[in-house]
């Protein structure tokens, strides 16, 4: 229950950590009101530390002046740490409950159970993080459905900018059904839907999963 | 009125000739299994074998996943029509997909004659999947170990950052060529590209090596080389 943040402004891209290929000689420039996004991640971490594991640690890396439009949890031992780059901090879709969503997925691969990545393994699929997210964290931070629709809508469509998909939609859903269960990326209009479904407590869709 | 019934013969005789197709087992010889997939990627597998004759083609692929175990049937369509059935080795390839599995050791099995291991390591928790390979459909040799891949850059946007070789220590070897995003500015222009890729043919004990090449729609080229001439 001894959870921290630790929040860490690395100014630059060319620290070891963040000496990503994909970064080198990107040069986007980003404007990032750092107070905002260290103000949620504290909010984050005081909310969190009552769902931790007894014992577990939480870091929180912020990386604002990086360009990578993504967001990263690793776990070594009884420490997960998180990682936001840039790219993700400073989008223009990415607002207060879009971080904490954000986080909560990157949460949701630590404590979101089975189906996990690997058998042996420790994380659990994009599926079952994004319908944690949806389902059992969100609703640590704010209770209006309305509200969590806008940030499920927000982080997606930041999704579907990097990946190039078509935009996704509160007004439709995905259709599809796996044959196997998907252990890796469901596209974005079937991450939407699975976010939806967790905060609803539906069961999770059958474009990623099978029952 | 003899002109129709005689057309119809024609007709029904041509029928009884196809009829006379069947299903088999696929003489497959043998199974590559390239290394370096993870949870994240669509997993392909490609299986060659040498038909015995012309009267062979290829069919169906079916693939079944249980628990650690993967089943793969490939199957031949066969018309057995005397004068058209030369004895001859008629090579061919299927190139498997097996689609996305969980981290984790399998063992892999086609038509019951060929097994392979497979493992799939664990993908790291990104919250998008941001990895880029080139669009890659050619593979030129130049001399030695010195190939070219060709493909082609569908935005000024991305440029590649690196190719990686890994071999699996086998009889494959996976081709990576990573790209990276170089502005944010990304219009669509299709242009063609080159990049040169050392391969170290030497470092696998087999005459007919498999190249497998991950590109950008998430699956892969392949091609088997012929080095016997080489050797």
């Amino acid at each position: 229950m001894n959870a921290k943040v630790l929040i860490f402004l690395l100014a630059s891209t060319g620290s070891q950590a963040a000496c990503l290929p994909d970064a080198e000689s990107f040069s986007k420039k980003i404007l990032v009101d750092v107070r905002d996004i260290e103000d949620a991640a504290s909010h984050f971490e005081g909310i969190v530390k009552t769902i931790l594991p007894s014992g577990q640690d939480l870091i929180v890396r912020l990386e604002p002046n990086n360009p990578r439009t993504n967001a990263e949890i690793t776990k070594s031992g009884n420490e997960l740490s998180m990682i936001v780059w840039g790219g993700m901090i400073g989008h223009p879709e990415m607002d207060r409950g879009t971080f904490f969503l954000l986080l909560c997925h990157e949460l949701g691969h630590a404590l979101g159970g089975p189906p996990l990545k690997s058998r042996t393994g420790w994380s659990s699929t994009e599926g079952q993080a994004d319908y944690f997210s949806g389902g059992e964290c969100f609703h640590l931070f704010e209770p209006d459905e309305e509200i969590f629709a806008q940030s499920a809508l927000r982080l997606t469509k930041i999704y579907s900018e990097v990946l190039r998909e078509e935009v996704p939609s509160l007004n439709r859903c995905d259709e599809g059904q796996v044959l196997r269960i998907n252990f890796g990326y469901p596209n974005v209009q079937c991450r939407l839907d699975t976010l939806m479904a967790g905060w609803r407590k539906l069961p999770r869709p059958r474009c990623w999963f099978l029952p | 009125m003899k002109q129709i019934l005689f057309a119809s013969l024609i007709m029904m005789s041509a029928t009884a000739a196809y009829a006379q197709m069947d299903v088999t087992s696929a003489p497959v010889k043998h199974l590559y299994v390239p290394t370096g997939f993870d949870s994240n990627d669509s997993v392909e597998v490609v299986v060659t074998g040498n038909f015995p004759n012309p009267c062979y083609s290829r069919n169906t692929v079916s693939v079944e996943v249980k628990n650690d175990m993967i089943n793969v049937e490939i199957s031949a369509l066969t018309r057995w029509e005397k004068l058209n059935c030369p004895d001859m080795q008629v090579p061919f390839k299927e190139v498997v997909a097996i689609g996305n599995l969980q981290g984790g050791d399998y063992k892999i099995n086609v038509n019951g004659k060929l097994s392979e291991k497979l493992s799939v390591s664990e993908a790291s928790s990104g919250a998008v999947d941001d990895h880029l390979y080139a669009a890659i459909d050619n593979l030129e040799h130049v001399s030695g170990d010195n190939y070219i891949l060709h493909g082609w850059r569908y935005s000024h946007c991305v440029d590649l950052d690196r190719v990686e070789v890994v071999s699996n220590g086998k009889d494959t070897l996976s081709v990576l060529p990573i790209m990276k995003q170089t502005t944010d500015f990304c219009p669509m222009k299709m242009t063609p590209v080159a990049y040169p890729v050392k391969l170290g043919l030497r470092s696998l004990k087999i005459s007919e090596p498999l190249v497998h090449v991950r590109t950008m729609d998430g699956k892969s080229f392949n091609t088997v080389l012929d080095l016997r001439e080489r050797r």
